[in-house]
Order: C-alpha cells, then sequence, then structure tokens
C-alpha cells in the first residue's frame, strides 16, 4: 500500500480564529477512512483544504500531486451543487461532471443511481433531501480517482437512505482507493471503517486502525471515540 | 485535468441559456409594446424600430448585469471551484465567454436593429441625403458613420472587459479581506471593507488610466487614429494588470461559499 494523502504542519485561520493548528496526517491507499469530531471542529475545513477550495499553511500531496489544480484531479469531493439553479434538471447536472471530468464514469454513475433509485428527469427542487444527499454521493463515487472525500453523507437522512448509501460505498469502492467519511454520528458508519481520524482542539487527536482499537484497547469505536470526550470532560 | 475546451464548453452554454432567456423577454417586450401602440392607433412605418432601439438599452443593460453576477458566482461556487483547471485558465475562460455572451447579444440587438430599420429604410435614406443637401460636409458621410460606429463598438468591447475585471478585483480582494475580519459584527465590517476596496481600485485604476492617457497624449500628435489605439492598448494593459492581481489573489486567498 502506499501513502494516498500527506498533510504536513498545517494550519488554517479563518475570521481571526484558528480552525487546524499543526495538523499532520498520512493515509493510505484502500481504506475507508472516519474522520471524527464534534461539529465545528474542522473537519468539512480539513476536506475543504485537501481539495484546494479552501488555503492554508502547510503542505497537502495527494496522490504524489501538491498542486492544487493536480490535487483536484486526484480527488472527488461532495459538491453541494450550490452552483446549480433548483430549476436544473439532473441529467444536466450529470452532463456537467461528464464535461468536465475526464474521470467521470458515466456507465458506473448510471449503475449506482439505478441501486439508489435516483430519477433523472426531476429537477433538483423535486429532490427530497435525502435524494439530494443520494444524487451527490452518486456524482462523487462516479469519478475514477485516489481519494473520495465524503462530508456528512447522511445529514440529515432517513435510516433507510443511510442503508442504501452505506450499501452503495461498500459496493462502488475502487479497491485502490481511499474514501474518508466525516461523520459526528460514529455509530452509524463504525461498522464500514478501517481506520478513524479524530479531530479535537484544532488537531488530529488520534489517527488509528479500527482493529487495533477493537482488539487492542476492547472497545468498539463509537465507545474508544466517546471515551476521548469523557476524558476531555474529566480533565475540564 | 480539465480542457480549456471542455470548461468553455460548460460556462458558455450556461451564459448562453441565460442570454437567450433575456433575448427572449426583449421580443416579447417588443411585440407587446408594437401592439399596445397599434391599439391606442399610434401605428407608423418608424414604430418597430423605435420599440426595438428603445428596449434595446435596457436589454443591454440586463444582459450586462446578469452575465456580472452569474461571471463572479463562479468564482466561489464548489462546482467549479473543484473542477482540475488552473487558475489562470479559469480566470481566461470565464472572462472569455463572458465577452461571447455579450458580444453575442449585442449582435443580436444590432440584427433586431438592422431589420426593423429595414421596414422603412428608404425614408431614412432620403432623410440622411436631404440632410447632406442642406448642411452639406457639416453632415458626416456614410463611410465615416461606419467608421464611428465601429469605433464606438471597439471602445463598448474594452470598456466591458476592463468593467469585469475591475468588478473581479473589488469581488476578489473583499472575499479574501473577509478571511482576516472578525466573526463578530461581520456584516458592518464586510460592508465597510467593501467600501473601502471600491475606494481605493476605483482610485488604483483612476491613477492608471489617467497614466494611459497622460501618456498616449504625449505620442497623440502623430494621427487620432494611432492615438486611439494607444487609448485601447492602454485601457487593455490595466485589464490585464487586474486580471494578474485577480488570479493571484484566486490562487492562494479566495475561498469558495461553504455549501455543506
Amino acid at each position: 500500500m502506499s501513502d494516498i494523502l500527506k498533510v504536513e504542519n498545517l494550519n488554517y485561520s479563518h475570521r481571526l480564529k484558528k480552525i487546524l493548528q499543526d495538523v499532520n496526517l498520512t493515509l493510505e491507499s484502500g481504506k475507508i477512512v472516519g474522520l471524527l469530531g464534534e461539529n465545528g471542529a474542522g473537519k468539512t475545513t480539513l476536506m475543504r483544504l485537501i481539495t484546494g477550495v479552501a488555503h492554508a499553511t502547510g503542505d497537502i500531496t495527494v496522490a504524489g500531486a501538491s498542486r492544487i489544480d493536480e490535487r483536484k484531479s486526484h480527488v472527488s469531493y461532495m459538491d453541494h451543487l450550490g452552483a446549480f439553479s433548483l430549476g436544473t434538471h439532473l441529467d444536466r447536472i450529470v452532463k456537467f461532471y461528464q464535461t468536465v471530468y475526464e474521470d467521470f464514469d458515466v456507465d458506473r454513475f448510471n449503475e449506482l443511481a439505478d441501486f439508489l433509485n435516483i430519477d433523472l428527469s426531476l429537477k433538483l427542487s423535486a429532490l427530497s433531501k435525502g435524494n439530494k444527499q443520494k444524487f451527490v454521493i452518486a456524482l462523487t463515487l462516479s469519478r475514477q480517482v485516489e481519494l473520495y472525500l465524503l462530508d456528512e453523507p447522511f445529514d440529515g437522512i432517513d435510516s433507510m437512505s443511510r442503508k442504501d448509501i452505506i450499501n452503495s460505498i461498500i459496493k462502488w469502492k475502487p479497491e485502490n482507493a481511499t474514501i474518508v467519511i466525516s461523520d459526528h454520528y460514529v455509530s452509524e458508519i463504525s461498522s464500514l471503517l478501517d481506520e478513524i481520524v479524530v479531530i479535537k482542539d484544532e488537531t488530529i487527536n488520534c489517527n488509528l486502525d479500527a482493529d487495533k482499537i477493537r482488539e487492542d484497547k476492547g472497545m468498539d469505536i463509537e465507545d474508544f471515540y466517546e471515551s476521548l470526550y469523557e476524558r476531555g470532560h474529566d480533565n475540564d | 485535468m480539465t480542457s480549456f475546451k471542455d470548461f468553455f464548453k460548460i460556462l458558455m452554454g450556461q451564459k448562453f441559456r441565460q442570454m437567450n432567456f433575456v433575448l427572449l423577454i426583449n421580443i416579447i417586450a417588443i411585440a407587446v409594446s408594437v401592439l399596445w401602440t397599434l391599439i391606442n392607433g399610434d401605428f407608423n412605418n418608424n414604430t418597430f424600430f423605435q420599440v426595438a432601439l428603445s428596449w434595446s438599452f435596457i436589454v443591454m443593460l440586463w444582459a450586462f448585469l446578469r452575465i456580472t453576477v452569474t461571471h463572479e458566482s463562479i468564482y466561489t461556487r464548489d462546482s467549479y471551484r473543484l473542477v482540475p483547471i488552473s487558475d489562470t485558465k479559469f480566470y481566461c475562460i470565464n472572462l472569455l465567454t463572458s465577452f461571447i455572451a455579450m458580444a453575442y447579444v449585442a449582435v443580436v440587438e444590432f440584427v433586431i436593429g438592422a431589420a426593423t430599420a429595414a421596414i422603412n429604410w428608404q425614408e431614412y435614406v432620403d432623410s440622411f441625403n436631404m440632410m447632406r443637401m442642406m448642411y452639406g460636409t457639416r453632415v458626416p458621410d456614410a463611410g465615416m458613420i461606419v467608421e464611428s460606429l465601429l469605433s464606438m463598438a471597439l471602445v463598448m468591447m474594452v470598456v466591458t472587459i476592463l468593467a469585469w475585471t475591475t468588478v473581479s478585483l473589488i469581488h476578489l480582494l473583499t472575499r479574501a479581506g473577509s478571511n482576516f475580519m472578525p466573526y463578530r459584527r461581520s456584516r458592518i465590517i464586510n460592508f465597510v471593507l467593501y467600501v473601502v476596496v471600491i475606494y481605493i481600485v476605483l482610485r488604483v485604476v483612476g491613477f492608471m488610466m489617467n497614466l494611459v492617457m497622460n501618456s498616449t497624449d504625449m505620442f497623440g500628435n502623430s494621427s487620432d487614429v494611432w492615438h486611439f489605439v494607444l487609448y485601447i492598448v492602454g485601457f487593455l494593459v490595466v485589464s490585464a494588470i487586474e486580471a494578474v492581481l485577480s488570479v493571484y489573489l484566486m490562487n492562494r486567498w479566495v475561498e469558495t461559499v461553504s455549501e455543506s
């Protein structure tokens, strides 16, 4: 396995507030990684920095590429489609993806769309939150890249849709690609994970193998994650 | 990496669709206005041309504002900024597609104007010849009128480019600057920041324009054509400087709007 993501000495402030400090992180290829942390911990920010839509000091390398435009061609990040008006038909958005991303696999997208029951003739405005999230995930996973960043893919959606999304992640994950899933509800994704990265106190608190947590510490991931915050509260 | 052609196709398609909507509304407005004139009993051979001409100014302004809004939002939306393409190409394609979309509206407006003028063309020619007979060389000949129209079109094109590069620079400077403003009372601070940035940029651009005009005046004695060309080149140089600064800001400081 090779390193797919390398983050070194990353520091980021926004509006005079420190969000991330001295972040160092290395991820290998072929893993499903849980990026965990409370609301506002900096999970989304870290993903945005990796994709290059936000800027910080420090070094980020994805699949050996450090230049922002090159990095973008190795990362597929959940785009919340804010650039498209609500009247846009889904097939037009698919066409957009097909045109601007040379790694976009239409066949794979069609399979995913079938699997997730997405009706492409609809307009964006006709989608429920869950269906929009499914559509976004289908778009994100249909690119053939080394690193997928799924930012809170289960946010505000029902349990059936969650199951569909989890199944689609398992089924369509390319063997050598790494998928990073951010969430603050660990129970939903713990069974998926090979590794966890916890952001706490503006930095990476821990980066551990999921099996090691289960075997060495005798805890499931959810309990381990909660224990990090209990310790924090005891210290307070 | 995304090619110039593919990204161009996407942005051009979007702006074309917007401009087609503007032009559709324009045609409906002309039709309704002509119908209204007909109902009021004021219809004559000039009506089509007069109505088309009066709507064309509003349409051009609307098209310019609509493109400007789209042009600027493209810099801060994830859907576009996630595309693997260099910032320089991104900026150039955005500017080029906006320019082509605006030129498209101008050409269609010209065609509508010409078509409506053709209905009563002979009368306009007769009036023009009459004025030539009455006032002689004080009335410019057809060649001079065409030359003036072409020069005006060229100036309009250059001014439009300069307007977009200036608006983009102000927008990107403000977005970059807001990263360093505190969260508290950020709306008031953002407003102050906007005013300060707009003032500074306009002063700097004004200074550069004066510089261009003064330097062209120095060379301008030889011929009016040479003088005119220097002005145009000067404006384009100012636009190019603004574009370089904007690309630098995109590359280092400007973040997209967080949509999650």
